[in-house]
């Protein structure tokens, strides 16, 4: 306990300002305010105050009963202002007169706060207001004096008194309440005590007993620890047995692979050399039987059936003709030889099916000492083939044959086609000299018809002068050599015309061809005589009838020796030697032969250059055949010439052989040709001129002859070389 | 007065010698005659004989195959130059074009073959002759 506090001790602590403070502007304000709107006169204003008996009036916006918001106010002061200022109190409203602005009093102010606010504006009244800014009431300075009004305050004191014995009583119930509780908890508090130590008992019996149990376990543990080590040993123990063991299983195992594996291996090898086997006589289309002494046969299982005849097993058929009494073959007998003589048989045979014969060829071989392998293969095929290929040879044969012949014919026809070029030649050179005899001979036989019976009496007339004259002409005309050319004969018969002429004998161009025809050529003089006789054109005309006679004779001769060159050219050219046997000839002569028989062509533009080498030896050889081949070259050069220039025949002895050049000076062969020129059948002569087998006929020839031929050309300069060997051996 | 000529051009002196033999035995001395041995020689003399003795050349007996300038050709040119001369050929070996080509363009009035017919070719002249 440390004092109490009474009535007057409060009071005497108790100061007017504690007092405002504790109070509230609610507590003491008037709620009984009389209030104006801002729109009444200040009269009206003055008026209430009066009647009212209040000493202010607050102005109001809104004037209903309960909602009314303070903006002025106006005092009994105001109103004294208001007189004392004359104002006009009927025509002025409260708004214009009121104070303001309002300080307005929170309803929850205390009474100090009004107290300050009243202090600090100078003013004695204050206007309250609600939270919502509504009139609630007034407070003055009266009503704050009233609050502290000494009776009101002891009544408070009392009030609080009162109070404060309240509490003390209450305290003091608590205090009961709080001392008995502290007992009940002192009795707990023993309760708890006596439970504590019941605990703590138990809790010792139990520790004891779990110290017990505790060195109960760790016996056992250690008896668990030993166990343990003992099957620990155990187990290493028998670890090591499992390892020995598994090293013995595994070394056994390794034994039973290694076993495995090779079986494997051999069965693989066996399966393969199985399959090898089966696939070798897969692929075999051959029959394969396997026959011993017994007579068994066993058939190996081949693939007969791939090229088998259709519609027959020619395995059964082979069989059934081991045990065929009829078989002429006795094909065990054969058996038995292979196996005595050990060695292999092959022989074909055939089976006769449907009236077809199948051939097959068999090969018989040792198997063991007591069986043989009999391998036999359809060779029907073969046969067949064979026999067509037999049939194929025949017929090649045969045009091979036809061939030849055909080559023989060709040869035969190029060789008539050279000789028929040469013909159409000839004929012209023959003709010529043919024309010029007959001519001749019908001259010479006219002169003895018409003048063998005049020709005494001719004499007869004759004066001894003119008989000298006479004969002088015939020895004249006998010693006509007829060496001059038809351009120098003109000019001869020009001067002896104009001789003549001179001498005044008519006729005189007549007269002087007569006289050069009968053989007076120039020297006139001695004749002058006769040709001034009457008798002249008489005496003359015998005369130049006799030189006809005497120059047709000529005529004739040299006619005949011409045609007869000819008709010698053609039969050395064309000497057929039908034993087709080598003669001893002079190449040189067959080349000319050639030469004479083109002499036609040669003779108009082309000179023939001729160089033979001294010596050359005879060459046994095929002369016609070679004539030939100088016609064809010949005739080649003379065309590639256009029978104009210089044509070279060069022919020389040269070690063991004659070399035949002739060269033209053509314009060359074209490169593009060169490698065709011995094509048989190339030409490039027009269709119909040429069979194209000349140079193919002369390279035949030369090769006959064992000789060679060279060709070489460029423009102007063709050569052709023909080397022939002096001796050819036989046998060709 | 010159008399008029027969030429004869043959490359064979025999054919030439026997040719004129035969011709003046038939026809004399009516005629000159003259030989070429070659159809240039034979054109020297045409032109000699027509602008230097101003006779007239009647007929031409020419051969084919000659060196040069062969009968066809010959004559034709003849023609070209001379038309009313009478054209014979006389050839050993008859090139059936050449001879065509006479006839077309030389009018060639006939053509003989060696060996020949004396007969005939006076025959052919004098025919020849006629149509002058």
């Amino acid at each position: 306990m440390l004092g109490a506090i009474t009535g007057e001790s409060i009071r005497q602590i108790l100061e007017p300002g504690d007092l405002l403070q504790m109070r509230r502007a609610q507590e003491i304000m008037t709620a009984e305010v009389i209030v104006a709107s801002t729109s009444t006169s200040v009269l009206e204003v003055a008026k209430q105050m009066t009647t009212q008996r209040k000493s202010c009036i607050v102005i109001c916006n809104e004037c209903d009963n309960k909602k009314q918001k303070p903006v002025g106010i106006i005092t009994e002061r105001d109103i004294v202002k208001f007189q004392a200022a004359g104002l006009d109190f009927a025509g002025t409203r409260a708004a214009a007169a009121m104070s303001f602005p309002l300080i307005p009093l929170q309803i929850t102010a205390t009474l100090w706060q009004a107290h300050q606010f009243m202090q600090q504006h100078h003013i004695r009244r204050l206007v309250v207001v609600n939270e919502a800014g509504y009139l609630a009431g007034i407070v003055t300075q009266s009503s704050l004096l009233y609050a502290l009004y000494p009776v009101e305050l002891l009544t408070n004191v009392e009030v609080l008194q009162e109070t404060v014995a309240e509490k003390i009583q209450e305290l003091k119930k608590v205090n009961e309440q709080l001392q008995k509780e502290a007992l009940r908890r002192t009795e707990v508090e023993e309760q708890l005590r006596l439970l504590n130590e019941n605990l703590e008992e138990q809790i010792k019996l139990r520790t004891l007993e779990l110290i017990k149990a505790n060195s109960q376990l760790k016996k056992e543990i250690q008896d668990r620890a030993t166990a343990e080590a003992e099957v620990r040993r155990l187990n290493t123990e028998l670890e090591q047995r499992v390892r020995d063991r598994t090293v013995q299983l595994a070394a056994s195992n390794d034994n039973l692979q290694q076993e495995i594996s090779d079986r494997k291996l051999l069965e693989e090898k066996l399966h393969f050399s199985e399959t090898k086997v089966r696939a070798v006589f897969e692929a075999m289309t051959d029959i394969v039987l396997v026959l011993n002494i017994q007579g068994n046969i066993e058939v190996l299982p081949t693939n007969t059936a791939a090229f088998s005849e259709p519609y027959c097993d020619l395995v059964s058929l082979t069989i059934e003709h081991f045990f065929d009494d009829d078989n002429p073959d006795d094909w065990w007998m054969l058996v038995q030889q292979v196996l005595e003589t050990q060695q292999t048989l092959n022989f074909d045979y055939s089976l006769t099916v449907d009236g077809r014969e199948i051939w097959f060829s068999a090969c018989i071989s040792l198997f063991s000492k007591d069986a043989v392998i009999w391998v036999a293969r359809n060779i029907s095929d073969r046969k067949l083939a064979e026999s067509a290929l037999s049939q194929k040879n025949t017929e090649l044969a045969h045009t091979l044959e036809e061939l030849k012949r055909t080559q023989q014919e060709l040869i035969q026809s190029e060789k008539m086609a050279a000789l028929g070029q040469l013909i159409a030649g000839v004929a012209h050179e023959i003709n010529s000299p043919l024309g010029a005899i007959r001519s001749s001979v019908q001259n010479i036989a006219d002169f003895w018809a018409e003048q063998l019976h005049q020709l005494p009496i001719f004499f007869k007339q004759l004066s001894p002068e003119r008989q000298q004259d006479f004969f002088a002409l015939l020895h004249k005309s006998s010693q006509e050599t007829d060496t001059l050319s038809s351009k120098e004969k003109r000019q001869l018969k020009k001067s002896l015309q104009r001789q003549l002429e001179a001498e005044k004998i008519d006729d005189a161009d007549s007269l002087a061809c007569t006289l050069l025809d009968i053989g007076i050529c120039n020297n006139v003089e001695p004749f002058l005589p006769l040709l001034k006789d009457r008798e002249s054109p008489n005496i003359l005309q015998i005369a130049y009838e006799f030189a006809t006679v005497q120059k047709s004779t000529k005529n004739i001769a040299t006619a005949t020796d011409r045609a007869a060159k000819i008709v010698f050219a053609l039969k050395s050219y064309s000497r057929y030697d039908q034993s087709g046997s080598k003669a001893i000839a002079n190449i040189t002569e067959g080349i000319d032969t050639v030469l004479t028989l083109y002499h036609y062509q040669i003779k108009h533009g082309v000179e023939v250059v001729r160089n033979y080498g001294n010596d050359l030896p005879s060459v046994l050889c095929y002369p016609d055949e070679l004539n030939q081949v100088w016609t064809n070259l010949l005739h080649n050069a003379l065309q590639a010439m256009g029978n104009k220039g210089v044509l070279k025949i060069d022919v020389k002895h040269q070690d063991n052989a004659i070399s035949v050049s002739i060269t033209d000076n053509g314009p060359g062969i074209p490169p593009e040709i060169m490698p065709r020129i011995f094509e048989p059948f190339f030409t490039t002569k027009p269709p119909g001129e040429g069979t194209g087998l000349g140079l193919d006929i002369v390279l035949k020839i030369i090769e006959k002859h064992q000789g060679k031929l060279q060709v070489e050309s460029v423009p102007d300069q063709t050569k052709f070389t023909v080397y022939l060997p002096i001796k050819i051996t036989d046998g060709n | 007065m010159p008399k008029p000529v027969i030429l004869c051009v043959d490359d064979e002196v025999v054919i030439l010698n026997s040719l004129k033999i035969q011709l003046k035995k038939e026809f004399g001395d009516v005629y000159l005659y003259e030989v070429a041995e070659n159809a240039n020689e034979a054109l020297e003399i045409i032109a000699e004989i027509k602008e230097e003795d101003e006779s007239d050349i009647l007929v031409i007996v020419s051969d084919w195959l000659m060196p040069g300038i062969k009968g066809d050709e010959f004559l034709i040119r003849v023609h070209q130059k001379y038309p009313n001369i009478v054209k014979v050929m006389l050839t050993g070996q008859a090139d059936a074009v050449a001879i065509e080509r006479v006839k077309e363009q030389a009018n060639l009035h006939r053509c003989l073959c060696k060996p020949w017919d004396g007969q005939e070719l006076v025959e052919t002249i004098k025919s020849g002759l006629a149509k002058i």
